[in-house]
């Protein structure tokens, strides 16, 4: 009885939040902050997911495979939100409007402020038009 | 003549083989010797024909400050994605997000990987790049349009690396972060016999 209530919380915990996560990946307006929504309120929607069925079937076999859905979830999907944004970062999928304050342009002015300075003495550097 | 590779201490080839064995037999659901055998098999392929370079390990690890930490990270992951979600349903909308730069005290790649995967694991903030020479990372945090938040959210990857180094940073994370500590007027960390030990013997 005891045990239903919670996974009953955890579900339908886990469902408002991926529910969240696909408003927010609606209603956010650029790249940066579509990847926050989508990855974040998920995982931890997943894992409440994950813990109901734990209280459900307590048997190694699920708890067992629930751990590894956790586990590989929790690794892999920072490095996912990573890459995209990274790759957005490069490419320059950015919406200006959308930061408020940006220190990374800063360190990439004076890195190429640095190289321009190396190269000038023998080439002009081919990328500037 | 070319020296002989040094070799490495058994349990560091060991621990991976048997970390892939486990992995192995979860997925099986099932512990057999069937299962151990092909799991060992299957954990030596993988490691000789896909290899890595070997993780250093600082050699440390602190039970207690690792309880303090993932007690921590539990409280800020619910707190953060319902903030994130409250963001996302709310009438307003969204502000302006910032991309900050902060500049770790460790130069550990382990600890690196590991602060950043956290803040990418914690709503609200994503590691976009990071220059590992100067263990500086850059981190985007959603619905940050104040020098207030931009200082809090720096604040926040600053204890994520605290309680990280007080896990299981090296003796050297520790120093650094307790000269860092002190030019702010902090109480160092760990000033346990663990850590007079290690400096003694560094």
């Amino acid at each position: 009885m005891i045990a239903d209530i919670f996974s009953i919380v955890f579900m339908i915990g886990g469902a408002l939040l991926s529910l969240a996560a696909s408003i927010g990946l609606l209603r956010f307006p650029d790249l940066m902050s579509r990847l926050h929504a989508g990855s974040k309120p998920q995982i931890f929607g997943l894992l409440l997911m994950m813990l109901a069925i734990a209280i459900q079937i307590p048997q190694w076999g699920p708890i067992t495979t629930v751990f590894l859905v956790m586990t590989f979830q929790m690794m892999t999907s920072p490095i996912g939100t990573h890459m995209v944004g990274r790759a957005g970062y490069r490419t320059k999928r950015l919406r200006r409007s959308m930061l408020y304050q940006d220190e990374l342009a800063d360190a990439v002015a004076r890195a190429e402020l640095r190289d321009s300075s190396h190269r000038s003495s023998r080439t002009l550097p081919k990328d500037r038009s | 003549m070319i020296k002989k590779k040094t070799r490495r201490p058994l349990w560091q080839i060991a621990l991976p083989i048997l970390l892939l064995t486990a992995v192995w037999i979860m997925l099986w659901d099932d512990l057999s010797v069937l299962n151990i055998l092909t799991g060992v098999l299957l954990a030596l392929f993988v490691t000789r024909f896909f290899y890595l370079p070997p993780v250093e390990l600082s050699r440390r690890f602190n039970i207690f400050w690792a309880a303090v930490f993932l007690g921590w990270f539990t409280a800020s992951m619910i707190s953060a994605s319902l903030h994130v979600a409250w963001l996302a349903v709310r009438p307003k909308g969204v502000s302006a997000g910032s991309v900050i730069s902060v500049e770790l005290h460790t130069r550990s790649d382990l600890l690196i990987t590991m602060v950043s995967t956290v803040i990418g694991l914690i709503p609200g903030s994503i590691v976009i790049e990071a220059d590992r020479a100067h263990s500086v990372i850059f981190v985007h945090v959603l619905d940050c349009s104040t020098d207030d938040e931009v200082e809090a959210a720096k604040s926040q990857v600053y204890r994520i690396e605290n309680l990280l180094i007080r896990a299981l940073g090296s003796a050297h994370d520790i120093t650094t972060l307790n000269t860092w500590r002190k030019e702010l007027g902090m109480p160092p960390v760990l000033p346990t016999r663990e850590l007079q030990r290690k400096e003694s013997r560094r």
